[in-house]
Protein backbone atom coordinates (compact mmCIF):
# COMPACT_ATOMS: atom_id res chain seq x y z
CA UNK A 1 0.00 0.00 0.00
CA UNK A 2 1.02 3.66 -0.36
CA UNK A 3 -0.37 5.91 1.80
CA UNK A 4 0.25 10.00 1.52
CA UNK A 5 -0.69 11.77 4.93
CA UNK A 6 -1.15 15.88 5.10
CA UNK A 7 0.93 16.03 2.32
CA UNK A 8 1.88 19.84 1.19
CA UNK A 9 4.51 20.64 -1.75
CA UNK A 10 5.34 24.55 -2.75
CA UNK A 11 8.29 25.85 -5.50
CA UNK A 12 9.52 29.04 -4.18
CA UNK A 13 6.18 31.01 -3.16
CA UNK A 14 3.73 28.71 -5.44
CA UNK A 15 1.72 26.19 -3.82
CA UNK A 16 0.99 23.05 -5.34
CA UNK A 17 -0.47 20.39 -2.71
CA UNK A 18 -2.24 21.52 0.04
CA UNK A 19 -2.67 18.86 3.01
CA UNK A 20 -2.95 16.37 0.47
CA UNK A 21 -4.11 12.71 2.27
CA UNK A 22 -4.23 9.57 -0.09
CA UNK A 23 -4.04 5.89 0.08
CA UNK A 24 -3.61 3.23 -3.03
CA UNK A 25 -4.26 0.27 -2.35
CA UNK A 26 -2.83 -3.05 -3.58
CA UNK A 27 -3.77 -4.49 -6.72
CA UNK A 28 -5.06 -1.35 -7.40
CA UNK A 29 -5.38 0.91 -10.82
CA UNK A 30 -5.44 4.88 -9.88
CA UNK A 31 -5.97 6.99 -12.19
CA UNK A 32 -4.94 10.82 -11.11
CA UNK A 33 -6.32 13.25 -13.63
CA UNK A 34 -6.57 16.72 -13.49
CA UNK A 35 -5.33 19.77 -15.45
CA UNK A 36 -1.95 20.70 -16.39
CA UNK A 37 -0.02 22.90 -13.14
CA UNK A 38 -2.39 20.88 -10.63
CA UNK A 39 -0.08 19.08 -8.65
CA UNK A 40 -0.56 15.73 -10.31
CA UNK A 41 2.88 15.12 -11.47
CA UNK A 42 4.43 16.82 -8.71
CA UNK A 43 2.41 14.28 -6.24
CA UNK A 44 4.28 11.15 -8.38
CA UNK A 45 7.72 12.43 -7.73
CA UNK A 46 7.00 12.61 -4.00
CA UNK A 47 5.65 8.92 -3.99
CA UNK A 48 8.73 8.36 -6.27
CA UNK A 49 11.01 9.52 -3.72
CA UNK A 50 12.47 12.18 -6.30
CA UNK A 51 10.64 14.75 -4.35
CA UNK A 52 10.44 15.62 -0.58
CA UNK A 53 7.36 17.12 0.68
CA UNK A 54 7.16 20.22 2.90
CA UNK A 55 5.11 18.65 5.49
CA UNK A 56 3.24 15.13 5.64
CA UNK A 57 4.18 11.75 5.87
CA UNK A 58 4.39 9.47 3.27
CA UNK A 59 4.57 5.48 2.99
CA UNK A 60 5.74 3.43 0.53
CA UNK A 61 6.30 -0.26 0.39
CA UNK A 62 9.89 -1.78 0.96
CA UNK A 63 9.58 -3.93 -2.53
CA UNK A 64 10.66 -2.68 -5.36
CA UNK A 65 9.02 0.33 -6.79
CA UNK A 66 9.27 1.67 -10.92
CA UNK A 67 8.02 4.39 -13.08
CA UNK A 68 7.66 5.63 -16.26
CA UNK A 69 8.58 9.07 -17.28
CA UNK A 70 6.49 11.18 -19.81
CA UNK A 71 9.85 11.85 -21.52
CA UNK A 72 12.17 9.44 -23.06
CA UNK A 73 14.53 7.83 -20.37
CA UNK A 74 16.36 5.07 -22.11
CA UNK A 75 20.07 5.19 -21.96
CA UNK A 76 21.33 5.47 -25.26
CA UNK A 77 25.06 3.89 -24.61
CA UNK A 78 23.00 0.66 -24.21
CA UNK A 79 21.54 -1.86 -26.58
CA UNK A 80 16.99 -2.05 -25.76
CA UNK A 81 17.83 -5.06 -24.10
CA UNK A 82 20.64 -3.98 -21.94
CA UNK A 83 18.28 -1.15 -20.83
CA UNK A 84 15.44 -3.77 -20.01
CA UNK A 85 18.14 -5.47 -17.87
CA UNK A 86 19.37 -2.02 -16.32
CA UNK A 87 16.77 -3.00 -12.92
CA UNK A 88 17.76 -6.38 -12.65
CA UNK A 89 21.86 -5.76 -12.60
CA UNK A 90 20.57 -3.70 -10.04
CA UNK A 91 19.12 -6.14 -7.68
CA UNK A 92 21.64 -8.18 -8.51
CA UNK A 93 20.24 -10.79 -11.14
CA UNK A 94 22.51 -13.45 -12.36
CA UNK A 95 23.57 -12.29 -16.10
CA UNK A 96 21.14 -15.38 -17.64
CA UNK A 97 18.38 -14.98 -15.82
CA UNK A 98 18.02 -11.01 -16.32
CA UNK A 99 18.53 -11.60 -20.08
CA UNK A 100 15.74 -13.94 -20.06
CA UNK A 101 13.04 -11.61 -18.22
CA UNK A 102 14.08 -9.32 -20.09
CA UNK A 103 13.65 -11.30 -23.69
CA UNK A 104 10.28 -12.05 -22.19
CA UNK A 105 8.87 -8.54 -21.47
CA UNK A 106 10.36 -7.37 -24.63
CA UNK A 107 8.38 -10.00 -25.97
CA UNK A 108 5.16 -8.93 -24.54
CA UNK A 109 5.53 -6.00 -25.30
CA UNK A 110 5.80 -6.94 -29.46
CA UNK A 111 9.80 -5.79 -29.36
CA UNK A 112 11.50 -9.09 -29.73
CA UNK A 113 13.21 -8.32 -32.93
CA UNK A 114 14.79 -4.81 -31.91
CA UNK A 115 16.68 -6.28 -28.79
CA UNK A 116 19.95 -5.38 -29.94
CA UNK A 117 19.44 -1.91 -32.10
CA UNK A 118 19.91 1.53 -29.78
CA UNK A 119 17.58 4.06 -28.64
CA UNK A 120 17.88 6.32 -31.66
CA UNK A 121 17.58 3.85 -34.39
CA UNK A 122 13.72 3.05 -32.41
CA UNK A 123 10.56 5.34 -33.16
CA UNK A 124 8.62 7.11 -30.13
CA UNK A 125 6.38 4.68 -29.42
CA UNK A 126 8.66 1.74 -29.75
CA UNK A 127 11.11 3.84 -27.27
CA UNK A 128 7.87 4.09 -24.75
CA UNK A 129 7.02 0.70 -25.27
CA UNK A 130 10.66 -0.38 -24.20
CA UNK A 131 10.78 2.34 -21.47
CA UNK A 132 7.28 0.32 -20.26
CA UNK A 133 9.12 -3.11 -20.66
CA UNK A 134 11.94 -1.92 -18.54
CA UNK A 135 9.42 -0.46 -15.56
CA UNK A 136 7.33 -3.58 -15.13
CA UNK A 137 10.79 -6.42 -15.63
CA UNK A 138 11.54 -6.37 -12.29
CA UNK A 139 7.97 -7.15 -11.11
CA UNK A 140 7.18 -4.38 -9.33
CA UNK A 141 5.08 -4.18 -6.36
CA UNK A 142 3.87 -0.70 -7.50
CA UNK A 143 3.94 1.35 -10.81
CA UNK A 144 4.04 4.95 -10.82
CA UNK A 145 3.30 6.35 -14.65
CA UNK A 146 3.83 10.43 -15.69
CA UNK A 147 1.36 10.30 -18.60
CA UNK A 148 3.39 7.77 -20.13
CA UNK A 149 1.67 7.68 -23.61
CA UNK A 150 0.69 11.07 -24.43
CA UNK A 151 3.17 11.31 -27.14
CA UNK A 152 1.78 8.06 -28.50
CA UNK A 153 -0.73 7.83 -32.00
CA UNK A 154 -3.80 6.50 -30.48
CA UNK A 155 -3.66 2.99 -31.94
CA UNK A 156 -0.10 2.54 -29.98
CA UNK A 157 -1.78 4.03 -27.18
CA UNK A 158 -4.94 1.86 -26.98
CA UNK A 159 -2.41 -1.22 -27.26
CA UNK A 160 -0.30 -0.36 -24.51
CA UNK A 161 -3.02 0.50 -22.32
CA UNK A 162 -4.23 -2.80 -22.95
CA UNK A 163 -1.00 -4.36 -22.38
CA UNK A 164 -0.36 -2.64 -19.16
CA UNK A 165 -3.94 -3.33 -17.85
CA UNK A 166 -3.47 -6.51 -18.75
CA UNK A 167 0.06 -7.26 -16.78
CA UNK A 168 -1.20 -4.84 -14.39
CA UNK A 169 -3.99 -7.51 -13.39
CA UNK A 170 -1.74 -10.73 -13.84
CA UNK A 171 0.98 -9.24 -11.21
CA UNK A 172 -1.73 -7.91 -8.62
CA UNK A 173 0.25 -4.41 -8.71
CA UNK A 174 -0.86 -0.87 -7.55
CA UNK A 175 -0.61 1.27 -10.29
CA UNK A 176 -0.75 5.37 -9.87
CA UNK A 177 -1.12 6.50 -12.71
CA UNK A 178 -1.21 10.27 -13.93
CA UNK A 179 -3.33 11.90 -16.94
CA UNK A 180 -4.74 14.84 -18.40
CA UNK A 181 -6.89 12.19 -20.50
CA UNK A 182 -10.83 11.61 -19.37
CA UNK A 183 -10.92 8.86 -21.89
CA UNK A 184 -7.78 7.11 -20.64
CA UNK A 185 -9.00 7.79 -17.09
CA UNK A 186 -12.24 5.79 -17.57
CA UNK A 187 -11.01 2.86 -19.48
CA UNK A 188 -7.57 1.90 -17.20
CA UNK A 189 -8.95 2.26 -13.39
CA UNK A 190 -10.46 0.69 -10.77
CA UNK A 191 -10.39 4.60 -8.97
CA UNK A 192 -10.36 7.76 -10.66
CA UNK A 193 -8.75 10.22 -8.59
CA UNK A 194 -9.75 14.42 -9.49
CA UNK A 195 -7.27 17.02 -8.51
CA UNK A 196 -7.46 20.69 -8.29
CA UNK A 197 -6.59 23.57 -6.50
CA UNK A 198 -4.08 21.89 -4.48
CA UNK A 199 -6.04 18.81 -3.14
CA UNK A 200 -8.18 15.92 -4.30
CA UNK A 201 -11.46 17.25 -5.29
CA UNK A 202 -13.51 14.07 -6.16
CA UNK A 203 -12.68 10.20 -6.54
CA UNK A 204 -14.70 7.73 -8.86
CA UNK A 205 -14.52 4.09 -7.98
CA UNK A 206 -15.23 2.64 -11.41
CA UNK A 207 -15.80 -1.59 -11.24
CA UNK A 208 -16.65 -2.51 -14.60
CA UNK A 209 -13.92 -5.50 -15.91
CA UNK A 210 -11.64 -4.85 -18.21
CA UNK A 211 -11.21 -4.43 -21.38
CA UNK A 212 -13.90 -2.03 -21.49
CA UNK A 213 -15.78 -0.97 -24.91
CA UNK A 214 -14.92 2.57 -25.24
CA UNK A 215 -18.49 3.00 -27.45
CA UNK A 216 -20.68 1.29 -24.64
CA UNK A 217 -23.19 3.51 -22.94
CA UNK A 218 -21.70 2.80 -19.10
CA UNK A 219 -18.32 4.09 -21.07
CA UNK A 220 -20.37 7.22 -22.55
CA UNK A 221 -21.90 7.79 -18.87
CA UNK A 222 -18.85 7.59 -16.72
CA UNK A 223 -16.92 10.06 -19.21
CA UNK A 224 -19.43 12.38 -19.08
CA UNK A 225 -20.16 12.33 -14.99
CA UNK A 226 -15.85 12.62 -14.79
CA UNK A 227 -16.10 14.97 -17.28
CA UNK A 228 -18.53 17.41 -15.13
CA UNK A 229 -16.22 17.32 -12.15
CA UNK A 230 -12.93 18.20 -14.13
CA UNK A 231 -14.76 21.01 -15.74
CA UNK A 232 -15.65 22.38 -12.60
CA UNK A 233 -12.31 22.16 -11.58
CA UNK A 234 -10.75 23.96 -14.65
CA UNK A 235 -12.92 26.83 -13.50
CA UNK A 236 -12.54 26.92 -9.91
CA UNK A 237 -8.78 26.83 -11.12
CA UNK A 238 -8.72 30.22 -13.40
CA UNK A 239 -11.00 31.63 -10.43
CA UNK A 240 -8.49 31.24 -8.19
CA UNK A 241 -6.04 32.70 -10.03
CA UNK A 242 -3.65 29.69 -10.19
CA UNK A 243 -1.79 29.10 -13.07
CA UNK A 244 -3.77 26.63 -15.25
CA UNK A 245 -3.19 25.73 -18.92
CA UNK A 246 -5.88 27.36 -21.05
CA UNK A 247 -5.46 24.58 -23.34
CA UNK A 248 -7.82 22.64 -21.16
CA UNK A 249 -10.66 25.15 -21.05
CA UNK A 250 -11.25 25.05 -24.79
CA UNK A 251 -13.96 22.21 -24.43
CA UNK A 252 -15.47 23.26 -20.90
CA UNK A 253 -19.18 24.07 -20.55
CA UNK A 254 -20.77 26.41 -18.44
CA UNK A 255 -20.64 25.26 -15.08
CA UNK A 256 -23.75 23.46 -14.05
CA UNK A 257 -26.11 25.57 -10.95
CA UNK A 258 -26.23 22.20 -9.20
CA UNK A 259 -22.68 22.43 -8.04
CA UNK A 260 -22.00 19.11 -6.85
CA UNK A 261 -18.59 19.92 -5.95
CA UNK A 262 -17.12 19.08 -2.37
CA UNK A 263 -14.14 21.08 -1.35
CA UNK A 264 -13.20 17.85 1.30
CA UNK A 265 -13.38 15.37 -1.83
CA UNK A 266 -15.82 12.80 -2.37
CA UNK A 267 -16.35 9.28 -3.48
CA UNK A 268 -18.71 8.55 -6.01
CA UNK A 269 -19.62 4.97 -7.19
CA UNK A 270 -20.88 4.65 -11.07
CA UNK A 271 -21.44 1.22 -11.68
CA UNK B 1 1.47 27.33 -64.21
CA UNK B 2 4.14 25.71 -61.82
CA UNK B 3 7.38 25.26 -63.30
CA UNK B 4 10.54 22.71 -62.17
CA UNK B 5 11.89 25.56 -60.08
CA UNK B 6 9.39 26.00 -58.02
CA UNK B 7 9.86 22.46 -56.97
CA UNK B 8 13.17 20.95 -54.69
CA UNK B 9 14.39 17.94 -55.77
CA UNK B 10 16.03 15.15 -53.46
CA UNK B 11 17.14 12.05 -54.64
CA UNK B 12 17.15 9.24 -52.32
CA UNK B 13 20.89 7.76 -51.56
CA UNK B 14 22.07 4.44 -49.93
CA UNK B 15 24.19 4.25 -46.52
CA UNK B 16 26.23 2.33 -48.58
CA UNK B 17 26.96 4.89 -50.69
CA UNK B 18 27.54 7.55 -48.24
CA UNK B 19 29.59 5.27 -46.14
CA UNK B 20 31.43 5.17 -49.55
CA UNK B 21 31.70 8.87 -50.60
CA UNK B 22 32.68 9.45 -46.48
CA UNK B 23 35.30 7.18 -46.81
CA UNK B 24 36.95 8.66 -49.98
CA UNK B 25 36.68 11.86 -49.15
CA UNK B 26 38.67 11.40 -46.12
CA UNK B 27 41.44 9.11 -47.80
CA UNK B 28 41.58 12.27 -50.66
CA UNK B 29 41.84 14.58 -47.73
CA UNK B 30 44.78 12.49 -46.43
CA UNK B 31 46.21 12.03 -49.88
CA UNK B 32 45.52 15.05 -52.12
CA UNK B 33 46.28 17.80 -49.41
CA UNK B 34 49.90 16.46 -48.25
CA UNK B 35 50.97 16.12 -51.96
CA UNK B 36 50.29 19.35 -53.03
CA UNK B 37 52.46 20.33 -50.02
CA UNK B 38 55.23 18.56 -51.22
CA UNK B 39 54.63 19.75 -54.64
CA UNK B 40 54.67 23.36 -53.40
CA UNK B 41 57.79 22.34 -51.12
CA UNK B 42 59.74 20.35 -53.87
CA UNK B 43 59.47 23.27 -56.47
CA UNK B 44 60.71 25.64 -53.49
CA UNK B 45 63.55 23.40 -52.68
CA UNK B 46 64.46 23.15 -56.61
CA UNK B 47 64.34 27.30 -56.76
CA UNK B 48 66.42 27.97 -53.32
CA UNK B 49 68.94 25.05 -54.62
CA UNK B 50 70.44 25.17 -50.67
CA UNK B 51 70.04 22.15 -49.03
CA UNK B 52 70.72 23.56 -45.44
CA UNK B 53 67.89 26.20 -46.21
CA UNK B 54 65.29 23.71 -47.60
CA UNK B 55 66.37 20.01 -48.49
CA UNK B 56 64.43 18.49 -51.34
CA UNK B 57 61.37 16.01 -50.41
CA UNK B 58 63.72 13.08 -51.96
CA UNK B 59 66.27 13.55 -49.39
CA UNK B 60 63.74 13.88 -46.24
CA UNK B 61 61.60 10.65 -47.48
CA UNK B 62 65.18 8.92 -47.93
CA UNK B 63 65.62 9.45 -44.12
CA UNK B 64 62.17 8.14 -43.11
CA UNK B 65 62.05 5.58 -45.37
CA UNK B 66 65.14 3.64 -43.16
CA UNK B 67 64.17 5.09 -39.90
CA UNK B 68 66.60 2.35 -38.31
CA UNK B 69 69.38 3.83 -39.86
CA UNK B 70 71.76 5.77 -37.06
CA UNK B 71 71.33 9.22 -37.34
CA UNK B 72 74.36 11.57 -36.70
CA UNK B 73 75.63 8.53 -34.03
CA UNK B 74 72.97 8.82 -31.62
CA UNK B 75 70.60 5.95 -32.60
CA UNK B 76 67.90 5.75 -35.05
CA UNK B 77 64.63 7.22 -36.14
CA UNK B 78 62.60 4.62 -35.03
CA UNK B 79 64.59 4.85 -31.47
CA UNK B 80 64.16 8.40 -30.79
CA UNK B 81 60.25 7.82 -31.49
CA UNK B 82 59.94 4.91 -28.87
CA UNK B 83 61.37 7.08 -26.36
CA UNK B 84 59.29 9.96 -26.96
CA UNK B 85 56.32 7.96 -27.68
CA UNK B 86 56.91 6.37 -23.98
CA UNK B 87 57.58 9.32 -22.08
CA UNK B 88 54.63 10.69 -23.77
CA UNK B 89 52.08 7.93 -22.72
CA UNK B 90 53.45 8.12 -19.43
CA UNK B 91 53.42 12.16 -18.79
CA UNK B 92 49.92 11.78 -20.32
CA UNK B 93 48.21 8.68 -18.32
CA UNK B 94 49.69 10.15 -14.97
CA UNK B 95 48.09 13.57 -16.05
CA UNK B 96 44.85 11.88 -16.93
CA UNK B 97 44.83 9.84 -13.78
CA UNK B 98 44.81 13.22 -11.72
CA UNK B 99 42.66 14.94 -14.02
CA UNK B 100 39.62 12.41 -14.00
CA UNK B 101 38.67 11.56 -10.53
CA UNK B 102 39.48 14.95 -9.23
CA UNK B 103 36.81 15.94 -12.68
CA UNK B 104 34.06 13.43 -11.23
CA UNK B 105 34.61 14.94 -7.93
CA UNK B 106 34.76 18.85 -8.75
CA UNK B 107 31.43 17.78 -11.65
CA UNK B 108 29.39 15.69 -8.64
CA UNK B 109 30.19 18.49 -6.08
CA UNK B 110 29.00 21.86 -6.21
CA UNK B 111 31.04 22.69 -2.93
CA UNK B 112 33.90 21.23 -4.12
CA UNK B 113 33.80 23.18 -7.54
CA UNK B 114 33.31 26.18 -5.97
CA UNK B 115 35.91 25.23 -3.54
CA UNK B 116 38.99 24.39 -6.33
CA UNK B 117 38.01 26.43 -9.68
CA UNK B 118 39.71 29.68 -8.38
CA UNK B 119 43.06 28.15 -7.72
CA UNK B 120 42.56 26.18 -11.59
CA UNK B 121 41.46 28.91 -13.31
CA UNK B 122 45.02 30.51 -11.72
CA UNK B 123 47.02 27.54 -12.72
CA UNK B 124 45.35 27.07 -16.29
CA UNK B 125 46.81 29.89 -18.33
CA UNK B 126 50.29 28.87 -17.45
CA UNK B 127 51.42 27.38 -20.44
CA UNK B 128 53.52 23.87 -20.24
CA UNK B 129 56.09 24.75 -22.00
CA UNK B 130 57.19 27.87 -19.75
CA UNK B 131 57.30 25.38 -17.02
CA UNK B 132 60.14 23.97 -18.48
CA UNK B 133 62.74 26.13 -16.59
CA UNK B 134 61.49 25.76 -13.46
CA UNK B 135 60.60 22.33 -13.52
CA UNK B 136 64.64 21.59 -14.51
CA UNK B 137 65.80 23.58 -11.78
CA UNK B 138 63.08 21.41 -9.56
CA UNK B 139 64.05 18.35 -10.61
CA UNK B 140 66.92 18.33 -12.48
CA UNK B 141 68.06 15.48 -14.31
CA UNK B 142 66.34 13.02 -11.86
CA UNK B 143 65.10 10.05 -13.91
CA UNK B 144 62.84 6.95 -13.36
CA UNK B 145 65.39 4.59 -13.29
CA UNK B 146 66.92 7.68 -10.30
CA UNK B 147 63.55 7.22 -8.73
CA UNK B 148 63.00 3.75 -8.17
CA UNK B 149 66.78 2.30 -8.27
CA UNK B 150 68.34 -0.63 -9.38
CA UNK B 151 66.32 -2.77 -10.94
CA UNK B 152 64.85 0.15 -13.78
CA UNK B 153 68.55 0.92 -14.62
CA UNK B 154 69.79 0.23 -18.17
CA UNK B 155 66.24 0.32 -19.30
CA UNK B 156 64.15 2.72 -21.09
CA UNK B 157 63.25 4.59 -17.56
CA UNK B 158 67.03 6.06 -17.99
CA UNK B 159 65.65 8.20 -20.62
CA UNK B 160 62.48 9.38 -18.80
CA UNK B 161 63.08 12.82 -16.99
CA UNK B 162 61.05 13.28 -14.17
CA UNK B 163 60.73 16.97 -14.86
CA UNK B 164 59.87 16.17 -18.13
CA UNK B 165 56.94 13.85 -17.02
CA UNK B 166 56.03 16.71 -14.87
CA UNK B 167 55.82 19.16 -17.80
CA UNK B 168 53.90 16.35 -20.16
CA UNK B 169 51.44 15.76 -16.97
CA UNK B 170 50.78 19.42 -16.76
CA UNK B 171 49.76 19.65 -20.59
CA UNK B 172 47.60 16.95 -20.41
CA UNK B 173 45.62 18.08 -17.01
CA UNK B 174 43.43 20.93 -17.84
CA UNK B 175 41.93 19.79 -20.67
CA UNK B 176 41.22 15.88 -19.25
CA UNK B 177 39.83 18.06 -15.90
CA UNK B 178 38.13 20.77 -17.85
CA UNK B 179 35.81 18.19 -20.17
CA UNK B 180 35.43 15.56 -17.39
CA UNK B 181 33.88 17.97 -15.19
CA UNK B 182 31.52 19.31 -18.09
CA UNK B 183 30.98 15.72 -18.93
CA UNK B 184 29.72 15.18 -15.67
CA UNK B 185 27.48 18.34 -15.06
CA UNK B 186 26.14 17.23 -18.35
CA UNK B 187 24.48 14.33 -17.58
CA UNK B 188 20.65 14.43 -17.85
CA UNK B 189 19.11 14.66 -14.67
CA UNK B 190 16.25 12.35 -16.11
CA UNK B 191 18.42 9.18 -16.16
CA UNK B 192 19.09 10.06 -12.97
CA UNK B 193 15.68 10.23 -11.66
CA UNK B 194 14.89 6.82 -13.70
CA UNK B 195 17.89 5.39 -12.01
CA UNK B 196 17.03 6.47 -8.81
CA UNK B 197 13.42 5.08 -9.19
CA UNK B 198 14.32 1.69 -10.40
CA UNK B 199 16.47 1.42 -7.09
CA UNK B 200 19.85 2.64 -7.67
CA UNK B 201 22.45 3.53 -4.89
CA UNK B 202 24.57 6.12 -5.38
CA UNK B 203 27.66 3.62 -6.18
CA UNK B 204 25.40 2.30 -8.91
CA UNK B 205 24.35 5.97 -10.24
CA UNK B 206 27.92 6.67 -10.96
CA UNK B 207 29.17 3.72 -12.33
CA UNK B 208 26.26 2.62 -14.70
CA UNK B 209 24.65 6.39 -15.22
CA UNK B 210 27.34 8.86 -14.58
CA UNK B 211 30.46 7.28 -15.99
CA UNK B 212 29.10 6.04 -19.47
CA UNK B 213 26.63 9.14 -20.13
CA UNK B 214 30.19 12.01 -19.53
CA UNK B 215 32.61 9.33 -21.56
CA UNK B 216 32.13 10.72 -24.41
CA UNK B 217 32.93 14.71 -23.35
CA UNK B 218 35.91 12.83 -21.04
CA UNK B 219 37.31 10.64 -24.12
CA UNK B 220 37.47 14.44 -25.96
CA UNK B 221 39.17 15.83 -23.03
CA UNK B 222 41.91 12.80 -23.27
CA UNK B 223 42.36 13.44 -26.83
CA UNK B 224 43.01 17.11 -26.60
CA UNK B 225 45.25 16.33 -23.44
CA UNK B 226 47.27 13.69 -25.29
CA UNK B 227 47.26 16.27 -28.77
CA UNK B 228 48.77 18.49 -25.78
CA UNK B 229 50.89 16.21 -24.52
CA UNK B 230 52.43 15.15 -27.70
CA UNK B 231 53.34 18.97 -28.57
CA UNK B 232 54.57 19.44 -25.17
CA UNK B 233 57.46 16.59 -25.15
CA UNK B 234 58.42 17.64 -28.74
CA UNK B 235 59.21 21.16 -26.52
CA UNK B 236 60.71 19.60 -23.78
CA UNK B 237 63.15 17.90 -25.60
CA UNK B 238 64.66 20.80 -27.20
CA UNK B 239 65.61 22.14 -24.10
CA UNK B 240 69.07 20.83 -22.73
CA UNK B 241 68.85 17.72 -20.74
CA UNK B 242 67.21 14.49 -22.55
CA UNK B 243 69.97 12.70 -24.87
CA UNK B 244 67.19 11.31 -26.74
CA UNK B 245 63.82 11.65 -28.59
CA UNK B 246 62.55 13.28 -31.54
CA UNK B 247 62.94 17.18 -30.41
CA UNK B 248 66.09 15.93 -29.14
CA UNK B 249 67.02 14.60 -32.79
CA UNK B 250 65.90 17.14 -34.17
CA UNK B 251 67.72 20.21 -32.63
CA UNK B 252 70.99 17.87 -33.03
CA UNK B 253 69.87 17.88 -36.61
CA UNK B 254 69.65 21.84 -36.45
CA UNK B 255 73.56 21.91 -34.70
CA UNK B 256 74.71 19.74 -37.52
CA UNK B 257 72.70 21.63 -40.43
CA UNK B 258 71.29 18.36 -41.01
CA UNK B 259 68.24 20.01 -41.95
CA UNK B 260 66.58 17.08 -43.68
CA UNK B 261 66.35 15.28 -40.77
CA UNK B 262 65.05 17.98 -39.29
CA UNK B 263 62.22 18.00 -41.73
CA UNK B 264 61.85 14.27 -41.10
CA UNK B 265 61.68 14.72 -37.36
CA UNK B 266 58.73 17.47 -38.45
CA UNK B 267 57.24 15.21 -40.30
CA UNK B 268 57.55 12.44 -38.24
CA UNK B 269 55.84 13.83 -34.96
CA UNK B 270 52.59 14.98 -37.04
CA UNK B 271 52.22 11.58 -38.09
CA UNK B 272 53.15 10.13 -34.73
CA UNK B 273 50.35 12.76 -33.34
CA UNK B 274 47.90 11.84 -36.23
CA UNK B 275 48.23 7.90 -35.22
CA UNK B 276 47.37 8.42 -31.34
CA UNK B 277 44.30 10.52 -32.28
CA UNK B 278 43.62 7.80 -34.13
CA UNK B 279 43.47 5.41 -31.86
CA UNK B 280 41.22 7.32 -29.62
CA UNK B 281 38.99 8.20 -32.36
CA UNK B 282 38.31 4.26 -32.81
CA UNK B 283 37.81 4.40 -28.86
CA UNK B 284 35.52 6.74 -29.72
CA UNK B 285 33.70 5.32 -32.38
CA UNK B 286 33.35 1.74 -30.37
CA UNK B 287 32.33 2.99 -27.15
CA UNK B 288 31.00 7.11 -27.26
CA UNK B 289 29.56 6.88 -30.70
CA UNK B 290 26.02 7.29 -29.10
CA UNK B 291 26.39 10.65 -28.23
CA UNK B 292 26.13 12.03 -32.19
CA UNK B 293 23.00 9.67 -32.86
CA UNK B 294 21.17 10.98 -29.97
CA UNK B 295 18.38 12.56 -30.72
Amino acid sequence: MVNLSAITKSFDSLQVLSGMSIKFLPGEFTCILGPTGCGKTTLLRIIAGLLEPDSGVVQTPSQSMSMIFQQQTLFPWRSVLSNVCFPLELSGYPKRERVEMAKARLSEVGLSNVMKKRVYELSGGMQQRVQLARALVSNPSVLLADEPFVSLDEKTRYTLQNQLREIADRNNMTVVFVTHNIEEAVYLADRVVVMGNKRIQSEFVLSATHPRDRLSQWFLDNMLEVRKVFEDIVTLDLSADETCDTDEINDVQVVDEDDKLNQEGTTQVIK
Amino acid sequence: MSTDSDYIKRNGTSKRRETVARVLWMVGGAIILPAILFLVWELAAVRLGSNTLLPRVGDVFEVLANPTRDLLGQGSLLYHVYISTIRVLMGFVLGALVAVPLGMAMGLSERLRNFVTPFIELMRPLCPVAWIPFAIIIFGGTTISNLFGQRFTMTIFDHIQTAQLFIIAWGAFFPVLINTIDGVRGVRQLWLEAAHTMGANRVQKWAKVILPASFPQILTGLKVGLGVSWMVVIAAELFPGPTAGVGYIMMEAYAQTEIQILAAGLITVGVIGALLNAILWVVHMLFANWQAKER
